[in-house]
């Protein structure tokens, strides 16, 4: 019984080939969005656009990255948004409080990884679908966001805060650095530790894996405890971003991030696309965001376009995996 | 004629078996309403009664139309957006283009199919994750209704229209008649049709179901546009009651509607819930609602408790599951 | 030389609510030797083994690894004392490479945290040589045949220095030649002092591989015999308490057969059908055999329209019908008991009723309500008709055993008046008594003008049903061979390419 091992031998063409052909197909409409607003505006392509498009995307990569790794465990989170304002929220308290940057910045991230912990007990332990105890948690803490803020932002005024919103180190804005960090902490973790392989264990054969002595239920928790904490640093960020809490932003954005995980390919075969291929998930919407508003679509309509697009974008996604299978 | 009598009086056997598996939640509900009796003195007025029941009617009709999708192991987040919807075509028909009141309650109604028809092309034939497709459904249904009356909110609407959320029949007010009306048709479907026995054997196995000759597309589709009709029904009828029509008149309802599914007994995974059930579940979310207004507790926080009811629902019913199937195994 | 006792199980009892699964059963298990363990389904061959494995914990009895008690409280502790289970479902994770697979939850690891891909490929390496496997560690699970992942998974249990192996019906998804190269590992962890507890429901194998063998039924312990002691007849005897004397013993007497009632044209799908053609006539018993891997699942879906396929056309009593959904051909009077009984036969948390008319509420029942009593009275009539084995018909289905059901899968296909059947794999997991049931069934069918096309593995049992047999191998039907012209040898001549 034979298995021929791989022929190694590949040409730098054939290396480019697999590359493109690795490559999720909303690749080619996110370049062509990208050009197809820049023809139309061309302010688009203005630096001050592009930063500002690299500063949003930070944020949503970090949660896409964590919907990436939850969808490929078999789970799902629908309060990541709730975890980004909530995060956001406790920082500024804290701060507002009188504490320092460094104190309220770890009760903000910490906050999330208890929302996170919450999440992972219940789906673990209760076997609960992840589907609605995020649902629930999401409500819960939003709720307690604008309850606790007293619906209107909270102004930040604190340097270190400052910095980490507003600064750059070696020319690149401190919040990439950010997610930069979060992103290759989470590679790593996925291809090269237990608790990254036995996330693809969980989400392909559970039971299996259980049988085969991985402890299920803890890790079923980890991956929520995990991505929670992600998300309250890019809370705790987003907040310096802005320099303000706000109750109202992080609405929607778990949605945003599980679109962007979708498109990005992670519904096809997990082990195959990893976690790499979601940042051009993250590209189109944030492209097409602030490029419907570059372009100066109408308030209105532009959720409109954005929902039918997102739609439209998954759909072709899963079709043409569908084709591919 | 006598196999009629005989349907009915099997009949009786059956709802009498659903209505002891809703005993534990009718207990929860009485309850509550004893909980509330004690904690306000407003609460057991015949007005106050008459009130919650009434103000559960809507969301009654909007739970029993998302609990038909969630039987079938999928879940329509598009539903308060639907909602939305049936109001805003209603009142651009009738303030527009001057239809009369009957029709434009039709065409409402049709609107939410159509948007149903929508969803289960996107589940059914794209195969779209159900939370995704209907989740990206309602941000585009919320931007075509703020997009259809550009951003304004919509007043004064004619007393035919009205006569429907405000007034009342021989002392009931007519949402109830409405609602009544709704859960008999849907508890026929159930229990007494085909539809129903498909709808609970795609919920409970999607692939024996088609492997049977069971067509599941049309059944999704068919419970996806009934879920539209009555979720556009629900904010006909709301429109009627506030006298508004609006874009995101509907996005506070989605998430009671939902929990009232989940608290009436229906299993997320599908294949397990009734109609008595989220009738239940309905008014136990409305007599929280109620009372928390009625003790004076700040709205800001509605959002937050209906969270932590979801929550607490959901883990209450299914540590129950798991303890049934403990002894089993 | 004397063997050590390596495991040694006395009475063992294990209740489950309504049922006494174990009553008082003794075991026991020597170095090298390879201990069977068999019985009709509900005999508590399972429970046993799920107990030895730590999924499970007896209500009474002891259990002595290597002469000390133990006390296992989970899979793990089992897993430390030796004892390693291969489930006749795999576990394996298809998107993660062989080694990763088979040291899963025990990767090596530099600094406690980071997985030392080179340690552990070498490892997997050198466990896979040791079986004279051929096998590249790099490559993803998913891209193995059944066979090749069988062996990764006896692979895995060697990294956990099993001393004793419990395997679960091994053979059930082999091919014969795989089944050989299992044979022969076999042999090589005997040689090793490892014991091995094998259960099975191929009779013909336990004189193929066994030392000892343990027959239980109805979760009491019957008897234990050194397989040179006995033969097939009184094992059977001890199983179910009575003779069953020649299993297939049918007259054939059906030479009359009627109108063709399927024909399959040169049907392509992919490539794992290359180009298919059959045909069965009413009355007639087809059997469809072939290795595991050949196509044959494929077929009947592709024939039943639960899978599309690319080309080709299908006939059902001459009518064309070309189906794209199963309703194409439930409506041309087609059925399927598919392999997967409780995935794809039965809705398991639905009552035995509703299970049983899913497939016919267009024709029991006019206009779009349903009629209850009449529900209950079709219900009722099958279940004493084909002997179910429920308390009532709105019994929920997960309860029943496997071979009950089975037989409600069949009682759906019978409400529905089908004329022409396609059973995968009818008696896979099922007791020697439920399987002579489903074959008298099955042979009621066709005397009646039914026509039946029969995919099985066990050869036995497609050689004794058949009256004709198409042989299947790599998409292709090589082969049609009649009643006489088939035999073992032949079969598998034809499946494996060397006729």
């Amino acid at each position: 019984m034979q298995i021929a091992k791989k022929n190694n031998t590949k040409t730098t063409i054939d290396k480019i080939k697999q590359f493109l052909n690795g490559l999720p197909p909303l690749t080619w409409v996110v370049v062509a969005l990208f050009i197809i607003f820049g023809l139309i505006s061309p302010e688009f392509y203005l630096v001050d656009n592009l930063v500002n498009m690299v500063r949003r995307g930070s944020t949503l990569w970090i949660l896409a990255t964590m919907a990436t790794l939850l969808l490929i465990s078999g789970g799902l989170d629908l309060s990541l948004g709730a975890v980004l304002t909530f995060s956001g929220v406790v920082m500024a308290i804290m701060l507002r409080a009188g504490y320092g940057p460094l104190i309220s910045s770890l009760a903000g991230i910490l906050s999330g990884t208890l929302i996170g912990a919450l999440n992972g007990l219940l789906v673990s332990t209760l076997g609960i679908p992840a589907f609605i105890v995020t649902l629930g948690t999401m409500n819960v803490f939003a709720g307690l966001a604008v309850a606790m803020s007293e619906t209107s932002a909270i102004f930040i005024d604190n340097f270190t805060m400052k910095f980490i919103g507003a600064g750059a180190i070696a020319g690149i804005p401190v919040p990439v650095w950010v997610s930069i960090i979060i992103f290759v902490l989470s590679y790593v973790i996925f291809h090269h530790t237990s608790f990254g392989r036995y996330i693809v264990a969980i989400g392909e054969n559970k039971l299996g894996a259980h049988l085969s002595g991985v402890n299920t239920g803890f890790y079923t928790f980890l991956v929520f405890a995990y991505a929670s904490t992600m998300a309250g640093i890019a809370g705790v960020v987003l907040a310096s971003r802005i320099q303000s809490a706000d109750p109202r932003v992080g609405v929607g954005w778990e949605f945003d991030a599980v679109a962007a995980s979708i498109m990005g390919g992670t519904l096809r075969g997990s082990g195959k696309s990893g976690i790499t291929t979601t940042i051009v998930g993250v590209l189109l919407i944030v492209i097409l965001r602030n490029g419907l508003n570059i372009i100066q679509v109408p308030v209105e309509w532009r959720s409109a376009v954005v929902g039918v697009f997102l739609l439209a974008g998954i759909i072709i996604d899963i079709s043409i995996r569908r084709r591919e299978s | 004629m006598a196999e009629k009598n005989s349907v009915k009086k099997i009949g009786k056997i059956k709802l009498s078996s659903q209505a002891m598996n809703s005993l534990p939640r009718l207990m929860i509900l009485l309850l509550l309403s004893l909980v509330l009796t004690f904690l306000s003195p407003y609460f057991l007025t015949k007005l106050n009664l008459i009130n919650v029941v009434a103000m559960s009617s809507i969301p009654a009709i909007f739970a029993l139309g998302e609990m038909l999708v969630v039987l079938t192991g999928n879940i329509d987040l598009s539903l308060g957006a639907i909602f939305s919807l049936g109001g805003v075509v209603v009142a651009a028909l009738m303030k527009y283009l001057l239809v009369p009141v009957p029709i434009a309650i039709l065409a409402g109604m049709a609107a939410g199919a159509l948007m149903g028809v929508i969803n289960g092309v996107l589940m059914a034939k794209v195969k779209l994750p159900s939370f995704i497709g209907s989740y990206a459904l309602r941000v585009a249904i919320t931007g075509f209704a703020n997009a259809i009356l550009q951003g304004y909110i919509v007043y004064d609407f004619p007393p035919a229209f009205r006569f429907i959320g405000v007034q009342r029949l021989f002392g009931i007010p007519v949402p109830i008649y409405f609602a009544a009306a709704v859960f008999f048709v849907i508890w026929v479907v159930l229990y007494r049709t085909k539809l129903g026995r498909k709808i609970y054997a795609v919920g409970a196995n999607p692939e024996a179901a088609r492997l049977s000759g069971i067509k599941n597309d049309r059944v999704i589709m068919t419970v996806y546009i009934i879920a539209g009709s009555m979720a556009a029904l629900a904010g006909i009828l709301q429109t009627s009651r506030i006298n508004q029509a609006h874009a995101f008149l509907g996005d506070p309802t989605l998430l009671p509607g939902i929990a009232a599914v989940v608290i009436g007994g229906t299993s997320m995974f599908g294949g397990v819930g009734g109609a008595f059930g989220t009738i239940i579940g309905a008014l136990i979310m409305n007599v929280i609602q109620n009372g928390l207004n009625l003790l004076g507790a700040p709205s800001v926080w509605q959002q937050t408790i209906v969270g932590g009811i979801i929550l607490f629902a959901v883990v209450i019913d299914q540590s129950v599951r798991q303890a049934t199937a403990k002894r089993i195994n | 030389m004397v063997n050590k006792l390596l495991l040694k199980a006395e009475n063992i009892s294990k209740a489950f609510p309504g049922v006494q699964a174990l009553d008082k059963v003794n075991f026991d298990l020597y170095e090298g030797e390879v201990h069977v363990l068999i019985g009709e389904n509900g005999a508590g061959k399972s429970t046993l083994m799920k107990i030895f494995a730590g999924a499970y914990f007896p209500d009474s009895g002891s259990i002595e690894i290597s002469g000390k008690k133990v006390n296992f409280r989970s899979p793990q502790d089992a897993q430390e004392a030796g004892i390693g289970i291969i489930y006749q479902e795999f576990n394996l994770i298809p998107d993660m490479n062989v080694a990763q697979n088979m040291f899963l939850g025990r990767f090596p690891k530099r600094g406690g945290v980071i997985i030392d891909h080179k340690k552990l490929h070498a490892a997997a390496d050198k466990i896979l040589k040791s079986l004279s496997l051929n096998i590249d560690t790099r490559v993803n699970v998913c891209e193995l045949g059944t066979g090749q992942q069988q062996m990764v998974e006896v692979a895995k249990s060697l990294t956990m220095d099993s001393k004793i192996l419990i395997m679960d019906e091994p053979t059930a998804a082999l091919t014969e030649r795989e089944i050989d190269s299992l044979f022969a590992m076999i042999k090589t962890l005997k040689k090793r002092g490892i014991g091995i507890i094998y259960i099975s429901h191929r009779l013909e194998e336990v004189n193929l591989v066994a030392d000892r063998v343990t027959v239980l039924r109805d979760g009491k312990y019957i008897g234990t015999k050194d397989v040179d002691e006995v033969e097939i007849p009184e094992l059977v005897n001890m199983m179910v308490g009575r003779e069953i004397a020649n299993m297939y013993a049918f007259a054939k007497d059906t030479d009359v057969f009627g109108e063709e009632a399927l024909r399959v044209e040169n049907l392509k799908s992919g490539s794992k059908i290359k180009g298919a053609s059959l045909a069965i006539r009413a009355g007639e018993i087809v059997g469809l055999a072939g290795l595991v891997g050949a196509g044959r699942t494929e077929l009947a879906r592709a024939i039943f329209g639960a899978d599309k396929y690319d080309s080709g056309k299908v006939f059902v009593f001459g009518k064309e019908v070309n189906p794209r959904e199963p309703i194409d051909m439930v409506a041309e009077g087609m059925a399927l008991i598919p392999e997967d009984r409780k995935g794809q036969g039965l809705a398991l948390i639905l009552p035995t009723s509703e299970n049983i008319v899913m497939a016919n509420l267009k024709g029991l029942f006019n206009g779009p309500f349903i009629n209850l009593k009449k529900e209950r009275d079709v219900s009722n009539k099958y279940i004493t008709d084909l002997s179910i084995a429920t308390p009532s018909h709105t019994r929920v289905v997960q309860f029943l055993s496997g071979g009950t059901q089975q037989k409600v899968v069949l009682a759906k296909w019978l409400c529905t008046q089908s004329k022409v059947f396609i059973f995968d794999e009818p008696t896979r997991g099922i007791d020697v008594g439920a399987k002579a049931e489903i074959h008298g069934l099955m042979r009621e069918l066709v005397k009646n003008g039914a026509a039946i096309l029969m995919i099985s593995s066990e050869l036995p049992e497609i050689i004794g049903m058949s009256d004709r047999i198409y042989v299947m191998r790599e998409g292709d039907i090589v082969a049609e061979l009649s009643c006489n012209e088939a035999t073992q040898e032949t079969v598998i001549a034809h499946a494996m390419g060397g006729a």
